[in-house]
């Protein structure tokens, strides 16, 4: 079944977290792997904690926007708790796609108005000059 | 130093607490058995981080947390330590138990208790780069929300009882057993309501301050 371009734009905005989280989720990792994941692509500058880790989680899955992996978590210490594996669905992935569209707008309008403005300042310190 | 666990990964905070010999109550060595002391306290719902501090301040005072039965609280004696208590609201269901833990784990926080769906974890400062459990405002907002809404339905139950009271005729004779009942519930049910709409109230003011 073909998905619609814009199916999914009623997720939009998403929050910092769920925007990393999922973007984590474009290959199957744990919690904890995403906790890492997440901290290594910001260098640490967006930690998740794990209230809203377990919360996105969960509102994610209820959004069908990620699934349970079929490949087995790995074990935990002596092996009797297992870790949850999760990846990013087709819908999902449809969702990440419109955000970054999003986000690049929002960018480009950004970059538009302070270029002007910077090129303005100039001028002015030009005419100063 | 970042702590390291025996697959040579980094905690990702509060390591401490996940080693082995700290998530055993430190007994004090003189004397075979643990000193306990229990505490009755009483914290609105809208008091959880005044509840954390005074956790935190037991603990650097020698009391380590070991139980929660509502307002009743059961402290160990242990070595003061600084240590950050977090509770989170959050109703599971038996699939979702071990998921759940585990992430708390996984981020190093040890769990302590928990009281219905009121969980307590703790985690040592020292070893804490990220001693929250919540990481932005929204889905702090989202946890009272959840407590709220408990608040809410604990009203509803009553509901039935009261629309029977209050439908009925007050029966006569002065004094009796079935009129002083009557009041009660006629009574009751207002005061469960004003109550309910007064937690409300402080929650959302809470909320507004997130």
């Amino acid at each position: 079944m073909p998905v619609e371009s814009n199916q999914g734009s009623e997720f939009l905005p998403l929050t910092e977290a769920t925007y990393f989280i999922m973007l984590s989720l474009v290959e199957p990792r744990h919690g904890y792997g995403i906790m890492q994941y997440v901290r290594e692509l910001t260098r640490g500058g967006v930690r998740i904690g794990a209230g809203t880790l377990y919360g996105a989680l969960a509102t994610l899955q209820e959004r069908n926007l990620i699934v349970p992996a079929e490949s087995p978590g790995d074990h935990v210490g002596d092996g009797s708790r297992q870790r949850r594996v999760y990846v990013l669905t087709r819908l999902g992935r449809q969702v990440l796609g419109l955000e970054l569209e999003r986000q690049k707008a929002l960018v480009s309008i950004g970059e538009s108005i302070l270029k002007e403005g910077g090129d303005s300042q100039d001028g002015k310190q030009k005419q100063q000059g | 130093m970042e702590s390291r666990n025996n697959k040579g990964e980094p905690y990702p905070a509060c390591a401490e607490t996940v080693k082995g010999p700290s998530l055993q109550p430190r007994q004090k060595s003189n004397s075979g058995k643990s000193v306990t002391k229990r505490v009755f306290r009483f914290f609105w719902e809208w008091q959880d981080t005044l509840e954390e501090q005074w956790l935190s301040k037991m603990e650097r005072d020698g009391w380590r947390l070991a139980n929660v039965k509502g307002p009743f609280y059961t402290f160990v004696e242990a070595e003061p330590a600084d240590a950050a208590y977090r509770s989170d609201y959050r109703e599971l269901n038996e699939t979702e138990v071990e998921e759940y833990f585990g992430l708390f784990a996984d981020a190093g926080w040890e769990h302590v208790t928990s009281y219905s769906y009121l969980h307590y974890f703790r985690c040592l400062t020292e070893a804490a780069d990220f001693p929250e459990i919540y990481s932005d405002s929204d889905s702090l907002v989202d946890k009272h929300r959840r407590r709220a809404r408990r608040t809410l339905f604990a009203i509803v139950p009553y509901l039935p009882i009261w629309v029977t009271v209050m439908s009925r005729p007050i029966p006569s004779g002065k004094g009796s057993f079935l009129t002083g009942l009557y009041t009660v519930g006629k009574w009751g049910y207002v005061l469960l309501v004003a109550m309910a709409g007064y937690r409300l109230l402080r929650v959302y003011r809470l909320i507004r301050s997130v």
